[in-house]
């Protein structure tokens, strides 16, 4: 079995060498690049001494790790985490189908290049100048959103930096608001990639546009859905730092609902910028997501063979 | 057919774009690397060659920042060395940062992995745990008398575990709880700032400017970048990070909570009793704009900050107001104040008697501070009649090609030329006030946090957390958010990382 499988290698590479040459400085590149830093997870595990180096520093066992866990804020930075990971997965994929399958449908280039834009836009726009633009809505004295909409209808104006509640809405819309445009090409892609042959037949049988998106155009898009979902799962444990830092204008009254592992590692540790507990986040994440990673791959494998990734 | 041609084109690219990545970072990486080497190696081989006899002339590589604009500093770095060789057989490598690239790298710059000699930190008590930094004791002895005659009894502070890890620059060693205030408003409305000795007196003050100015949109500015104003404004020593503190005015051999003192209470008190009156910002949590830009604006009347005396003079100028200050308390010298930056030796460096010849000279030559703080005679400034220098024809601040202005950050910028619309004398106007001011009972002290560094993240995120809404949210109720946000310390463990300090401080306080 396994010599069989050394010589089926063996002839790949003969039959397609140039391939692999061409392959040859990515892997390189790959193995410098995101290989051999790897190695430098050991600072997790160690009390970091200049004089001795990286890999030569005492070890301390699981002392990084500590501050992690030790609060109850632990529980909070986690769940923040991980729930607004989850609905931004769900929504987002959600919103990035149904707008690409719109744009899909616009006929006319023009129109369809010049509505992709500027779904596109946001998506560059730095995220600094996104808080700003919030600032601008949401700002106590000056807001758009105080000044123009609340008082003039006569309601009492909030102050969104102190009030909780408003967070996990503000924060879901900016996060689609900016991400859709990039997912849906994703998504455009694969819809364009469907046989138009099989909406041909299937208008022709009389299917409505409706049951031509559930009957084809979904199906089609399986595996691209698949592939993204995992992909995003394995960064369930890290937040989108800028968003979470950034936007909320770092006011700590938000903290129960907009601190998340990202941001709390950062805030404990550019005080004493210790290389160790920073290694420490970091590693945990990676590892929390690689099991992730490899679950969600299970699962899928379990539902539908064909579409796992490995 | 197309298919293969089109996979065909992608893998190219694909290749293509690989390769371009690999040999961007590559050949940045190893440019950067390489030209330090070919510097070094080439000064090294050169000296070994042909300056053989005279000794070997060693270069040192000099890690400093600037905001301002530094393209010019190989020039700079030629004229330097030449002066260097002769007086000291050194020769420099100057790396000027740009600040907010030297900020972001810090860490990395004292991990060790740079070939550094001489640098310039913030305290940074994590890489000092480290090993970073070369004991200097020794080599001050030796080769820095210059050293020792400039700073006096001010070397003492870069002390830490009984090492010398550090040396401070000049700059101004104390600070005053005070209040900065637009003098052209207080004339205008008659307002007696005489009478107003803390900050409590602000009241009626702050009660006439917001009448006259209704829209004003922050009559005391209380903002500051870490988001606390107890961080800013305070008439305690924060031992570095207010978590466990000295007070001046009650047991001097006492690390205390705080935020459960009395004098936090008071403060608190009467930020509330402001915000409700209107004189704060409403969004003083998320406050991006600084105090002064907005006073120019007639958006803030005065800010309240721990500064030094000159800091009313010092922003007139660029603020176009009349600024003026009232002290609200005493003056006080503290380690924080003093160790803003420190002068350090890498204790990676092989050349650790040439960076302290190399640093003796920057203490006590004006013609190399000079050099470095505002660049070369006629190219970058020109010298008006009356000894102050000025942009040469035609050059301004936007299209100068050296203007560090780094004064601040330089070993003794007071030795350096003095610029039109600069104080007059302020080195010695601050020499002066350092001497006027009183020394905190824990001057001197380094707090090690790293045998409680896991409680201290915690406290300084919930810090983080509390502290602005507890300090400047008239709308909470005093009592509560105080209880609160020491519920939530006491959850993190201040208690520990107090009783730590204060074992500390007790053994520093019985070695003195």
């Amino acid at each position: 079995m396994n010599n069989t499988k050394t010589k089926n290698l063996m002839q790949k590479i003969k039959r397609y060498w140039p391939f692999y040459i061409m392959m040859l400085p990515g892997l390189i590149y790959l193995f410098i690049n995101n290989y051999i830093p790897m190695t430098g997870l050991i600072l997790a595990f160690e009390k970091y001494q200049v004089a001795s180096g990286i890999y030569k520093s005492p070890k301390c066992g699981l002392d990084n790790f500590k501050f992690l866990f030790q609060t109850k804020d632990a529980w909070i930075i986690t769940r923040n985490t991980l729930l607004y990971n989850i609905v931004f997965i769900l929504l987002g994929n959600f919103l990035a189908i149904v707008v690409a399958n719109f744009l899909n449908e616009v006929k006319r280039d023009v129109t369809k290049k010049v509505y992709q834009t500027v779904i596109l836009l946001p998506y560059i726009v730095s995220i600094v100048v996104v808080a700003f633009l919030a600032n601008a809505f949401l700002a106590g004295d000056t807001g758009f959103i105080n000044n123009h909409i609340l008082i003039p209808l006569g309601l009492q104006p909030v102050q969104f930096y102190r009030e909780t509640k408003y967070w996990p809405f503000i924060l879901t819309f900016v996060s689609l608001w900016k991400s859709v445009g990039y997912s849906c090409i994703i998504y455009l892609a694969s819809i364009a990639g469907i046989d138009p042959g099989l909406y041909e037949a299937a208008a022709l049988d009389g299917a409505t546009r409706w049951q031509r998106f559930v009957q084809i155009t979904m199906p089609c898009l399986k595996s691209t859905i698949i592939t993204l979902f995992i992909l995003a799962i394995g960064k369930i444990f890290y937040s989108d730092f800028g968003l979470f830092y950034q936007v909320p204008m770092q006011s700590g009254s938000l903290f129960p609902v907009t601190q998340t592992i990202d941001t709390y590692v950062f805030y404990g540790l550019t005080k004493n910028n210790n290389i160790g507990m920073s290694a420490a986040a970091g590693f945990y994440q990676s590892l929390v997501g690689f099991v992730l990673v490899l679950l969600s791959n299970l699962l899928v494998r379990k539902a539908s063979e064909e579409n796992a990734m490995f | 057919m197309k298919k293969k041609w089109i996979s065909m084109l992608l893998c190219m690219a694909m290749t293509a774009a690989a390769l371009a990545g690999c040999g961007d970072s590559g050949s940045a990486d190893s440019g950067s690397a390489g030209s330090e080497a070919a510097d070094s190696g080439t000064a090294d081989s050169g000296s070994q060659t042909a300056e053989e006899p005279a000794g070997e002339v060693e270069t040192i590589n000099v890690t400093y920042f600037s905001f301002n604009s530094i393209d010019d500093t190989a020039m700079v770095e030629e004229a330097v060395n030449k002066i260097s060789e002769e007086k000291i057989g050194v020769r420099v490598k100057l790396n000027a940062m740009e600040g907010g690239q030297y900020m972001s790298q810090q860490t990395m710059l004292l991990s060790g992995s740079e070939d550094i000699d001489l640098i310039v930190t913030p305290l940074v008590t994590d890489a000092m745990n480290s090993g970073a930094f070369a004991d200097m004791t020794d080599l001050v002895e030796e080769y820095g008398q210059d050293i020792k005659a400039v700073l006096g009894d001010n070397l003492e502070a870069g002390k830490y575990r009984g090492c010398l890890y550090g040396l401070p620059n000049l700059h101004e060693y104390a600070s005053t709880p005070l209040l900065v205030y637009n003098g052209d408003i207080a004339n205008e409305l008659g307002l007696d700032m005489a009478s107003v000795k803390k900050l409590e007196d602000l009241d009626g003050i702050l009660a006439k400017v917001v009448e006259a100015y209704p829209d004003m949109s922050t009559p005391l500015y209380t903002g500051s970048s870490s988001g606390c104003l107890s961080s800013s404004y305070h008439d305690w020593d924060t031992l570095g990070d207010n978590l466990g503190v000295v007070m001046f005015d009650g047991a001097s051999d006492k690390v205390v909570n705080l935020y459960e003192t009395e004098k936090y209470r008071e403060l608190v008190t009467t930020l509330h009793d402001f915000s409700q009156k209107g004189y704060l910002n409403a969004d003083s949590a998320v406050l991006t704009e600084n105090y002064w830009s907005l006073v120019p604006e007639k958006m803030s009347f005065g800010c309240i900050l721990n500064q030094h005396e000159l800091i009313a003079e010092e922003y007139t100028p660029s603020t176009g107001v009349n600024l003026e200050i009232v002290p609200l308390a005493e003056t006080y010298r503290t380690t924080s104040n003093v160790t803003t930056f420190l002068w350090r030796i890498m204790s990676t460096s092989k050349k650790q008697v040439s960076a302290m010849k190399f640093l003796n000279l920057l203490y006590s030559d004006a013609e190399v501070e000079d050099l470095i703080c505002n660049g070369i005679e006629g190219v970058h400034y020109q010298v008006t009649e009356d000894g102050k220098y000025t942009y040469p024809d035609g050059v301004d601040f936007a299209n100068s090609t050296y203007y560090p202005n780094i004064g601040w950050v330089m070993p003794n910028g007071w030795l350096a030329g003095e610029w039109v619309g600069d104080i007059e004398n302020y080195g010695e106007k601050m020499t002066e006030y350092n001497e006027s001011a009183k020394a905190s009972p824990a001057y001197g002290f380094i707090f090690d946090s790293s045998n409680v560094a896991n409680e201290v993240t915690a406290c300084t995120n919930v810090v983080q957390q509390y502290c602005n809404s507890v300090e400047e949210n008239g709308t909470v109720d005093v009592d509560s958010a105080i209880a609160d946000l020491n519920k939530a310390l006491k959850e993190a463990g201040i208690d520990t990382v107090i009783a730590e300090k204060q074992k500390q401080y007790d053994e520093f306080l019985s070695n003195q």
